[in-house]
């Protein structure tokens, strides 16, 4: 239960308590929020951070440390606008063999108003032949543009303005669907029409949001740019504010949006340019001090544990986390029940996750929903599988696949085939009556991080032409669906390993004497890397140490800097000089020199079982590498460049590929690098042997034949 | 010198109405009444002549009892070393006759009539005589043992040479002098180059397939212990009753004459305890050729067996010094001495069962007629004194009780060990002895007696000895042993397929897994033992790439099931003997194996440098030793009181 009572009052605090219980004798983990509590406005009223939020939205009050600008909302609101390319479609979609549906989910806030919407639809259409091919656009249910293609190439924009019921819920679906036949020949085989429409990737959702909308949290949080500059103060963070900064690269990275890390004064610097366009969203860490020195109005409550506010930055909107355990602020946010937060603030005090556990799970435990879709011929479903959903300790050893079909009364059964990550796994005709269920074995080394499991459906009309078009019928992936799992199918030291004991908790390890100038850089690096191995509402903990070893490792870590962990013998050394990546043959692929600028991440295993990973950047820190993403995935090792993670491979399994150390003076190198002089040097000292034994037998028997 | 008078061709025979030898010596003093009266109870029984009875049972002194039946006889009695034979006489082909007749040519006089000297007088040793030297002969008294060391000096040079290189020159195949034959040195060069063109040419595939092959012949050789076992626990127990009964039932006067060879060398100590396990042997003494086969430059050694006052039956035999100083190169020497149907050889310290001989006997009796020897059981009398001694018992209950008798069901050739093991001479001889050159010279023996188409046996009568009881004089001698197996494999291989022809695939197979397998255990375990701690100490990576799934389970599974195999079968064969307190001790095997790897590579080291070294083991180290020899000591004064 919680309350909320901050609109009236212009106060709001929810102290919202977590967690979660199982309710059904399936297995199937659910929440339960209670706890909340209404505090008196007077009270409160002077470290009010929605005070003070709308204190310097709508009318701030001169101080000395105040900027000289204005920080304020156009009175227009704010424009803006969700590209497919940011719904995870980069490329765009496409859709052939005259026919198909391709729909989008455009997140929007549930409780926004929005003064206008415009649709923007960008296409490609093209096909050799002359036929009857057209578009349809749905938006919701409700059709908002058709258009005919015409034959060969051609590209339009569709533009189209929304009405306010369309904007109702958490999202707006955009369906697109493609139909079309070739001339006169009203049977023939359309999976070779080839034809194609392609939905370009820069179409979008255009919203206007109202400027009273944007002072609450959840729509804050909901409309959130794909840019996302996280600010910090410009001093040495604690390590819970530590900690907070890297939960909130972790979850805005997972949510898809790019990510970089900004002191906080460049928040509020003045902007180039007053625009109405919201850009780049802002989430920031900060104390009520570091407020103040830049915003004498600024006052946050002082003694919650965290706080998560609206905040208006030189941007635009943004939040603002506090607290003396901000973290837990984002975690909250992270977690399904994010949208009991409601208000222009609210306070966190404590989260609780409860672990799966058990020798299987269910998809309905994932959190996984498949949608009931009709089949004609054939239909598809691609299921996302991540390991940081996984229970710690356990791994997919095989998979139990329930399928729900219509009847549709057609004598022919369908066929049902399952892939994971493009790998053919099994094959069934479908059942007749009820559900269909397929077990198939999961083989060794299949699954990775992020595994796409794809469920294929069809049924191939028996009497051909068009007489006997089959009908549609309905069919789902269901719930019931479940992984079975495994303590001994334990996976080889991978990154992806680490994900399931890193979503219970993760804990990082930074070195204090790590430079101020490089804490941005570092925290941003681990939250990225953190984004990749474990879940957004996981808790971190955070810890600087003086020590280059650490003593005992916990179960999921992410290390930053100059760490000691030859104890536990790191894939790659990095106290061997320089590191050569090269093939059996010699080829050099891959060099890390010290003082070379890098970043570099690796596996740190215990007792065989990857326990944590171990980031080291070398060189200046303003050439350290600053990708998007760090991709950890397969592989023990991965060199990072600025485009990502350029190489990844394990030391343990790659045959193509060594590790060597040009520097370094192990009898074990100097023997590999020297093999061949070496075997050839001890066959021709053999051969000397023998040949002087050889000589010396027969010196002895020439005497003795000739007596 | 006195002239010898000419006696007729029937002399040897005292006349009808002369006293009987017994009477003169008890006239004479030298022997009492009731050793008379038992003297003639055993020639009867024995069916020995009275005189050899007296001189077994040492209640008179030899040169007495010669001159005395000189006088019984009315002939003259000649000291050979006051008077040696004239050389011209001598021929070095014939010293096997003259030593199996107890006779020698000793003169001629002017008138041309030879002078035989003899000390065994008899119608036996007359129709000899007439048949090698004709009819004019005049025959002569001495003492054995003036006819021993005549024959002694005077083929010296000729019986030494014999016996280093009678059997690389007559068959040097089979020799060791040459450790290694060109065409074998060629054969490892050729595998030595292949593997060194694998690791450059794909070192990984390389070392994975040499890997596989090492670990197929570590499975190899635990399935062929194990059929050992298995073979050798069938139907054991009754055929060591049988055998038992047999003996038994042998009377004293059908059993054959026995040579023993003691071969010694600076080992006086424990002299007394063999010869008081001699004494105690249930076999007729004035049967037993017993030849003290020691170095002639070890006169320690020589003066203690001198002191001892031993009786006739015993012989000190002096070894000229020649190289290689071995222990074969002096059985060979005292095997042309040997007067035995069979011949056996005991190390100073071994305390045969008093009924071995018998048994062996009567083994040879129901054995097929290729048998050629027969092997005893070896164990230890000292088996508590500490680890090393109870870890040696166990090692040998295991080779001895279970695995030889396996070896002999399953007909491959069995490697000898070192002391027990009996021969029939005149085979002994047809295969010129032991190889001088190869410092396991028995070993080598049992492969060439099956080699050659001879059989060995296994019976089961022990023989203990003393165990090691110091970890540095155990490694020498477990190094010579090693080097010797070594030795012995590269000479029977070095014609593969005379080996198979002449033993059986599973011959060979046996011999490959039983001689190259202990060897190539021993050198091989450190290195996997090496590669183990390291993988499991270090975590370290990268040996997966030598270790593919199926070899992976191929090499653990010989890891857990084949060493536990062997830790079981050590466990067996104590049990067999019912000494249960060893048992717990086979767990400690692995330290064991580790002492033999050591000594492993102290003997390739030495197979390159010095192939022919005898690591000589140092006796008499053991307390239980020294209470044997208080014993033997004791046992002795009282036979002398």
């Amino acid at each position: 239960m919680f309350c909320h009572n901050a609109w009236l009052s212009q106060i709001a605090c929810v102290v919202i308590r977590m967690f979660e219980v199982r309710f059904s004798g399936r297995k199937v983990l659910g929440l339960l929020l209670v706890v909340s509590a209404l505090f008196s406005a007077k009270l409160a009223f002077a470290a009010n951070p929605l005070y003070t939020l709308a204190a310097s939205l709508d009318a701030p009050t001169p101080s000395t440390a105040r900027p000289a600008f204005k920080l304020q909302l156009p009175d227009a609101g704010f424009e803006r606008e969700l590209k497919i390319a940011d719904l995870g479609f980069a490329e765009g979609a496409e859709l052939g063999a005259l026919g198909g549906t391709q729909t989008f989910y455009f997140p929007i806030a549930r409780a926004a108003r929005y003064t206008g919407a415009t649709l923007n639809l960008a296409y490609e259409a093209a096909t050799p032949l002359a036929g009857q091919r057209s578009l349809l656009v749905l938006v919701g249910e409700r059709v908002v543009a058709s258009r005919k293609l015409l034959a060969g190439s051609d590209a339009q924009r569709i533009s189209v303005a929304l009405r306010a019921e369309d904007l109702r819920g958490d999202f707006v679906k955009l369906s697109v669907r493609y139909s079309g036949l070739l001339g006169d020949q009203r049977c023939f085989d359309a999976r070779r029409a080839n034809d194609s429409l392609r939905i370009l990737p820069d179409s979008s959702l255009q919203l206007n949001v109202a400027k009273e909308s944007l002072s609450q949290v959840q729509n804050v949080l909901a409309l959130m740019p794909s840019r996302v500059a996280i600010g910090m103060p410009e001093r040495v963070l604690s390590e819970a504010e530590s900690a907070a900064v890297i939960a909130a690269i972790r979850l805005f990275r997972q949510r898809g949006q790019q990510i970089e890390v900004l002191p906080l004064a460049q928040l509020f610097a003045k902007p180039a340019a007053t625009s109405g366009s919201w850009r780049r969203g802002v989430v920031a860490v900060a104390n009520a001090a570091d407020l103040r020195s830049l915003q004498s109005t600024a006052a946050l409550p002082a003694t919650a544990p965290a706080n998560v506010s609206s905040w208006l930055f030189a941007d635009g909107p943004g939040l603002l986390l506090s607290g003396s355990d901000p973290q837990l602020a984002t975690n909250f946010l992270a977690a399904r029940w994010a949208g009991a937060g409601e208000g222009r603030a609210f306070t966190v005090v404590h989260n609780q996750r409860s672990a799966l556990q058990g020798e299987r799970i269910s998809f309905d435990q994932l959190g996984i929903a498949s949608p009931v879709l009709d089949v004609a011929e054939q239909q598809s479903w691609s299921v996302r599988i991540n390991a940081r959903d996984l229970p710690a300790g356990r791994w997919p050893v095989a998979l139990d696949l329930d399928i729900g079909m219509g009847a549709d009364g057609h004598a022919q059964p369908a066929v049902a085939n399952v892939f994971l990550n493009g790998r053919y796994l099994d094959g069934r005709i479908a059942a007749r009556e009820g559900i269909t269920h397929i077990h198939a074995s999961i083989p060794r080394g299949l699954i990775g991080l992020d595994n796409e499991l794809r469920v294929v459906l069809q049924r191939q009309p028996t009497g051909g032409d068009c007489r006997e078009l089959s009908p549609a019928y309905p069919a789902q992936v269901l719930g019931s669906s479940s992984l079975q799992l495994s303590e001994s199918a334990t996976p080889d030291a991978d990154f992806f390993s680490l994900a399931p004991h890193a979503s219970e908790q993760l804990t990082v390890y930074l070195r204090d004497s790590l430079p101020l100038a490089s804490q941005a850089q570092a925290l941003r690096s681990i939250g990225l890397a953190a984004a990749q191995l474990s879940s957004a509402a996981a808790p971190l903990q955070v810890k600087r140490v003086s020590a280059a070893q650490i003593d005992k490792l916990p179960a999921a870590f992410i290390a930053w800097g100059d760490f000691d962990f030859s104890r536990n013998t790191p894939p790659l050394r990095l106290d061997q000089g320089k590191v050569l990546l090269a093939t059996r043959e010699g080829r050099e692929l891959f060099k890390l020199e010290p003082g070379q600028s890098s970043l570099l991440a690796q596996v740190i295993s215990v007792s065989g079982q990857a326990a944590g990973v171990w980031l080291h950047a070398s060189g200046a820190s303003a050439d350290w590498p600053q990708p998007e993403a760090i991709d950890l995935d397969r592989g023990n090792v991965a060199f990072i460049n600025q485009g990502g993670v350029a190489t990844a491979l394990s030391t343990e399994r790659e045959r193509l590929i060594e590790v060597r150390y040009p520097e370094a003076h192990s009898w074990l190198d100097w023997l590999e690098r020297y093999r061949a002089w070496l075997v050839v040097a001890a066959w021709l000292l053999l051969t000397l042997v023998v040949l002087m034994a050889l000589r010396r037998m027969y010196a002895r028997k020439q005497p003795h034949d000739q007596a | 010198m006195t002239k010898p008078e000419r006696l007729s061709l029937s002399a040897g025979t005292p006349a009808a109405n002369a006293p009987r030898l017994g009477d003169v010596l008890l006239e004479r003093g030298l022997i009492t009444p009731a050793q008379q009266a038992r003297a003639l109870d055993l020639s009867r029984s024995w069916r020995v002549r009275f005189g050899e009875v007296v001189i077994a049972m040492g209640w008179t002194k030899s040169l007495d009892l010669f001159r005395t039946l000189a006088a019984h006889l009315g002939a003259p009695f000649v000291d050979l070393l006051a008077e040696p034979p004239d050389a011209a006489l001598l021929h070095a082909e014939d010293a096997p006759q003259y030593m199996a007749q107890l006779l020698i040519p000793w003169r001629k006089r002017a008138d041309g009539v030879l002078i035989v000297a003899t000390a065994a007088p008899g119608e036996e040793t007359t129709a000899f005589i007439a048949r090698k030297w004709g009819l004019d002969v005049e025959i002569v008294i001495t003492s054995k043992f003036d006819i021993i060391w005549t024959i002694q000096r005077s083929f010296d040079r000729i019986q030494s040479h014999d016996a280093v290189h009678s059997l690389s020159e007559r068959d040097p195949l089979m020799s060791a002098k040459q450790i290694i034959t060109p065409e074998q040195l060629i054969f490892i060069y050729a595998l030595l180059s292949l593997l060194a063109l694998g690791l450059i040419v794909s070192p990984v595939a390389t070392l994975i397939a040499a890997n596989t092959i090492m670990g197929l012949w570590y499975l190899g050789n635990f399935i062929f212990k194990g059929l050992l076992v298995w073979h050798s626990e069938q139907a054991q127990d009754a055929e060591g009753d049988q055998l038992s009964r047999a003996a038994q039932a042998l009377r004293d006067e059908d059993l054959p004459v026995v040579t023993v060879l003691v071969p010694m060398f600076r080992e006086p100590e424990v002299l007394p305890i063999l010869t008081h396990a001699l004494r105690n042997l249930q076999y007729p003494r004035s049967k037993l050729d017993i030849k003290l086969v020691l170095e002639a430059g070890d006169h320690e050694t020589i003066q203690a067996a001198q002191a001892l006052g031993l009786e006739g039956i015993f012989e000190i035999l002096r070894v000229p010094p020649s190289h290689p100083q071995t222990k074969p190169k002096a059985c060979n020497y005292a095997m042309r001495f040997a007067r035995g149907e069979y011949l056996v050889i005991y190390d100073a310290e071994d305390k045969p069962e008093p009924d071995q001989l018998r048994k062996v006997v009567a083994a040879f009796q129901r054995s097929p007629a290729n048998t050629a020897c027969i092997q005893c059981r070896l164990n230890y009398y000292n088996a508590h004194e500490n680890w090393l001694t109870r870890m040696f018992t166990l090692d040998y209950s295991l080779l001895f009780d279970l695995l030889l008798p396996g070896l002999e069901r399953l007909k491959v050739p069995i490697p000898l060990g070192g002391t027990s093991n009996h021969f029939r001479l005149d085979v002994l001889r047809e295969l010129n002895g032991w190889d001088p050159f190869n410092v396991t010279e028995d070993a080598d023996l049992g492969i060439r007696l099956t080699q050659k188409g001879y059989r060995v046996g296994v019976i089961d009568s022990t023989t203990y000895e003393e165990a090691n009881v110091a970890i540095g004089n155990w490694i020498r001698q477990r190094s010579r042993w090693i080097k010797g197996y070594m030795v012995t494999f590269l000479v029977h291989t070095r014609r593969p397929i005379h080996l198979v022809r002449a033993t059986g695939i599973g011959g060979a197979l046996g011999f490959t897994f039983f001689v190259g397998g202990t060897v190539l255990s021993a050198l091989l375990n450190p290195l996997y033992w090496l590669m183990l701690l390291l993988w499991t100490l270090s975590h370290a990576s990268g040996f997966e790439r030598f270790f593919p799934p199926l070899l992976g389970y191929l090499s653990l599974f010989n890891l857990l099931a084949g060493n536990g195999a062997f830790v079981y079968l050590s466990m067996l064969a104590p049990l067999r003997r019912r000494w249960v307190d060893l048992v717990p001790y086979s767990l400690s095997i692995f330290a064991y194996w580790g002492l033999m790897s050591v000594a492993a590579y102290k003997a390739l080291w030495q197979l390159v440098y010095k192939p022919f070294y005898w690591e000589k083991t140092q006796h008499g180290l053991s307390t239980h030793t020294a209470a044997e020899l208080a014993k033997a000591k004791a046992a002795m004064q009282e036979g002398n009181q």
